[in-house]
């Protein structure tokens, strides 16, 4: 995979399965969370010993890993803090992306050879604020999700600060940081990796004397974000690096969306403005909520919230992951994710494949015995594919341009 | 302990017995019951200053580049008036007070983000001179932060507790969405299935939520005396003449250290709804493992 020095396609790792997917689809650097310190306390993580290898499987591409140390700490998670960031220092870590500020001092005197990289948590969104950080150590700032285009321009321009922006994925409705429902609500520390969205519940909504809420609730959710339509734009005032959000979201996810942006952004860098029609209808099927540009040229309205319940669609397009390939017998083996019969219009794509599109002739079980349809999750089956593929190519339900 | 309340005006203010009065501005501020603005700034600071009580002015919304030349704007005119200190949570009015040799008191003002004590030694080694914890934390994370740095520290003992500000207007949005009419008027959320209902407002380009706690410190203001620098009351939700007689109750308590069994009653009836104790003696879950040392 071609890794640009310019531009980064940054992309989130749950695990080291979605790392090697993220990397192999065009991620020039992945974020992820140790199993301590982190704020998706709920995910997988990685152990130390999963931190060595991905940095051993990032850097043979030349890609980059950072880990993400955004909790607020209280007094009792203080502890082992330093030997956890020389540990990680020892692991070749590229960077730590931190939101409580005492680590600054900490990390420059037990770990300096970690750079620091300041999260979106502090939601920083003017250049008075980002001189500040810059005058602490921090080598990029990662703006608040906030941040108009205005405000990133003037951020690049007035600092010397990587600038890292959000291009794709979930909202918070509020500032981050500054919103504890969570804690209020479940008795879940927001800060700590303990969210449990309450900004996505359904409220009602009263004035003095009247419910409003009688036909429709009140919602605090947000649509999505993207700013596929803007990496020219993007890429000529300076940011750094595009981030990719959620790294709790599927392997089919991640390879998709990186996919997409690999794609756009090597357009953008080759002066073309031109946005794939395909990749955005790819884009739109991928998620499961609605994207909008949220901030970034103009101020959120009702467009840009969900109102009827959560309108949250699941999506069952991924069909299977690609296995292995039978040169033999020109056939690709695969495992199951969602239903498909003989005679379903499919695609492919993966890495090195764009796309292509077919139809399923036939479909064999792992006794190579023909079956009408792959009907469980997980099943290895065979189908008839005249081209190569590789490993961790993905096969999709047909989207029409 | 000084006692620093936040008020919905300044009526009365000499029979209030507070040592500092907190400030907003105008399109500068969050969960500021009074805000000022540049024509009745000097006046206002003279008012509080006449009634014998410190001004602290906040300036503590989140800061984007539109909001910067305002801000600048009342830096200077802070400087040139009686402010004994400036409440802040983005770092570039820090920034700014440097750069311009500023030499105003400043204290960080975060609702949630201050929670141990390596990093309110962060900000005192920047040379602030107080740090707001977290509403989320518990007395005994209060006292042990207490015990870890000489750091001023305040913390809020009365009043409803911050919950979520977003930088999107989100009651004029679901408004516009239904084509209802937009007043300014209180409205409230209600979760449906728990019925807990929550004050919600918009303040100029944000919206800001509050809990349903109600935190009342009064039964143990004698631990927290000589722990604590600042109290903060605040009377959001509270009527004027109610909050007057809290204010006076806790001072009664923390001027002259008497402890009266009654006062804590006077003060549940004087509270909009049931006051409780916040996360004092509530651990929040989720956190994170502890890392093993190999």
């Amino acid at each position: 995979m071609k890794r640009n020095k310019q531009v980064e396609i940054l992309a989130p790792a749950g695990d080291l399965k979605k790392l090697k997917i993220a990397l192999q689809y065009g991620a020039d650097a992945v974020y992820l969370g140790g199993t301590e310190y982190s704020l998706r306390a709920n995910n997988i993580n990685f152990t130390i010993d999963e931190i060595k290898t991905a940095c051993l499987l990032a850097h043979k591409q030349k890609a980059k890993v950072y880990v993400v140390i955004n909790i607020i700490f209280h007094n009792e998670d203080l502890e082992n803090i330093e030997k956890y960031l020389q540990d990680l220092e020892k692991a070749k870590v590229d960077a730590v992306i931190i939101s409580d500020p005492f680590l600054i001092d900490l990390i420059k005197q037990k770990a300096s050879k970690l750079d620091i990289f300041l999260s979106t948590q502090q939601s920083t969104l003017n250049y008075e604020a980002a001189l500040f950080w810059e005058k602490q150590g921090v080598k990029r700032i990662i703006l608040g999700r906030e941040a108009s285009k205005k405000d990133i321009k003037q951020i690049i321009k007035k600092t010397s600060l990587e600038v890292e922006v959000f291009v794709h994925g979930a909202m918070c409705s509020a500032y981050s940081g500054r919103c504890v429902l969570s804690n209020y609500l479940t008795n879940r520390d927001s800060n700590r990796g303990g969210c449990s969205q309450i900004c996505r519940w359904n409220f009602l909504l009263h004035n003095q004397n009247n419910n409003l809420s009688k036909k429709v609730d009140f919602s605090l959710a947000p649509k999505d974000l993207s700013l596929i339509n803007y990496l020219p734009q993007l890429i000529k005032m300076g940011v750094k690096s595009f981030k990719i959000e959620g790294r709790m979201r599927s392997e089919y996810y991640l390879a998709t969306i990186v996919h997409v942006y690999r794609q756009a952004v090597e357009k953008a860098l080759n002066n073309n403005q031109k946005i794939d029609k395909f990749n955005l209808k790819v884009l739109e099927r991928c998620a499961n909520r609605e994207v909008k540009e949220q901030f970034y040229k103009t101020k959120p309205n009702k467009d840009t919230q969900y109102y009827l319940g959560r309108e949250e669609k699941s999506n069952q397009d991924f069909l299977g992951i690609v296995l292995d390939y039978d040169k033999k017998n020109k056939e690709v083996v695969l495992e199951q994710r969602n239903f498909f019969k003989v005679g379903d219009e499919v695609e492919f794509f993966g890495p090195s494949l764009k796309c292509y599109k077919t139809k399923i002739e036939y479909i064999k079980n792992e006794k190579h015995e023909k079956i009408d349809a792959a009907r469980h999750p997980q099943e290895i089956i065979r189908l008839p594919i005249p081209i190569l593929l590789e490993k961790n190519d993905m096969m999709r339900i047909r989207i029409e341009s | 302990m000084k006692i620093v309340i936040l008020p919905k005006n300044l009526n009365d203010l000499d029979k209030i017995k507070a040592d500092i009065v907190i400030v907003g501005i105008d399109k500068l501020s969050w969960y500021i019951p009074f805000v000022i603005n540049k024509r009745n700034f000097k006046s206002t600071i003279n008012l509080i200053n006449k009634s014998n009580k410190q001004v602290f002015i906040a300036v503590n919304k989140l800061m984007t580049n539109g909001d910067l030349s305002l801000l600048k704007s009342y830096l200077k005119l802070i400087n040139n008036n009686s402010v004994v200190g400036i409440l802040f949570d983005d770092p570039a009015v820090y920034q700014l007070c440097s750069k311009t040799d500023l030499n105003i008191p400043l204290i960080h003002f975060s609702s949630h983000l201050i929670t141990n004590y390596r990093t309110a030694d962060f900000w005192l080694k920047k040379g602030l001179n107080g740090v707001l914890l977290s509403t989320e934390i518990t007395l005994d994370e209060i006292l042990s932060i207490r015990s870890q740095t000489s750091t001023p520290l305040l913390m809020q003992g009365y009043g409803y507790l911050p919950m979520f500000v977003s930088h999107r207007n989100l009651i004029t949005s679901y408004l516009k969405f239904l084509k209802l009419p937009i007043k300014k008027q209180e409205y409230i959320i209600e979760e449906p299935v728990s019925k807990r209902k929550f004050n919600i407002y918009e303040n100029n380009k944000d919206t800001i939520i509050l809990s349903d706690y109600f935190i009342n410190v009064y039964s143990i203001l004698p631990k927290l005396n000589n722990k604590i620098d600042y109290l903060l009351l605040s009377s959001l939700g509270v009527e004027s003449n109610k909050f007057k007689k809290v204010v006076n109750y806790f001072s009664k308590v923390i001027k002259n250290k008497e402890e009266l069994k009654t006062i804590n009653d006077k003060i549940i009836k004087l509270s909009p709804i049931k006051p409780n104790e916040g996360f004092l003696f509530t651990k929040t879950i989720y956190k994170v493992k502890k890392y093993e040392k190999k």
